[in-house]
């Protein structure tokens, strides 16, 4: 079963975004804002982030940036998951070091695709 | 006696980038959501409210629709004269914006 840290700092797209990924069969551990969300990648060591972008404390580019230069942590693919719609918006969070975009409303089917992608396989493959 | 009025036409005013960014939000919530309903139901077998939670998720994606439209008119380069450029108070977004949404 895949590990998912989410850092999300809306409630309501937290809980919808994470119980629709568990129900897909991934494990989801959560982070409310970017410091957060670095430190649990850290010690949670995740298979893959998936990072809002507007977060308070250290917003999702610098959380990001952060995440790509640590040693431990660099290798988890990170998922940049925004409301902004703009081409400029995903060269930011390319540049950042996130390895894939994707936009709000969640499209489920697509950003599992994306996910599946960069984790190897379907997570539902793991799934009890 | 007044004439009856004539019928008013729809008028639909682009909206400013930053607030369909903000409308994104709770829309991610309404469709997230009513699908995530949609699922549990049919995992139940529970079709009594099945109906009306197609009717959401699909309200939903009509909203969405309506703001990417009103996204891609603001993306339309405007003509060169300061009347036809609308308030200077809405920033126009970039010229790659992502076309698929």
């Amino acid at each position: 079963m895949s590990k998912i840290l989410l850092v999300e700092d809306n409630e309501m797209n937290r809980d919808m975004l994470s119980r629709r990924l568990e129900r897909k069969g991934y494990q989801v551990v959560l982070a409310t804002d970017g410091q957060a969300g670095v430190d649990m990648a850290r010690s949670e060591t995740p298979d893959l982030v998936l990072m809002d972008m507007s977060l308070p404390v250290l917003d999702g580019w610098e959380a990001t940036r952060r995440l790509k230069a640590d040693p431990a942590t660099r290798h988890i693919p990170v998922i940049a998951l925004t409301a902004h719609a703009m081409s400029s918006d995903r060269e930011k969070a390319l540049e950042a070091g996130c390895d894939e975009y994707d936009t709000k409303p969640i499209e489920l089917p697509r950003l599992l695709g994306k996910m599946e992608a960069l984790l190897g396989g379907p997570a539902a493959e793991a799934a009890p | 006696m007044s004439e009856p009025a004539a019928p008013v036409e729809p008028v639909r005013h682009p909206l400013p980038p930053e607030l369909i960014h903000e409308l994104r939000t709770p829309l991610t919530q309404i469709i997230g959501y009513s699908e995530l309903l949609i699922e549990q139901a049919v995992e139940a077998g529970d079709t009594g409210y099945l109906a009306d939670l197609r009717k959401v998720n699909a309200a939903g994606y009509r909203l969405l629709a309506l703001m990417e439209e009103s996204f891609q008119s603001v993306r339309t380069p405007a003509p060169a004269t300061d009347a036809a450029r609308g308030p200077a108070c809405i920033p126009q977004p970039d010229e790659g914006a992502d076309a698929t949404r």
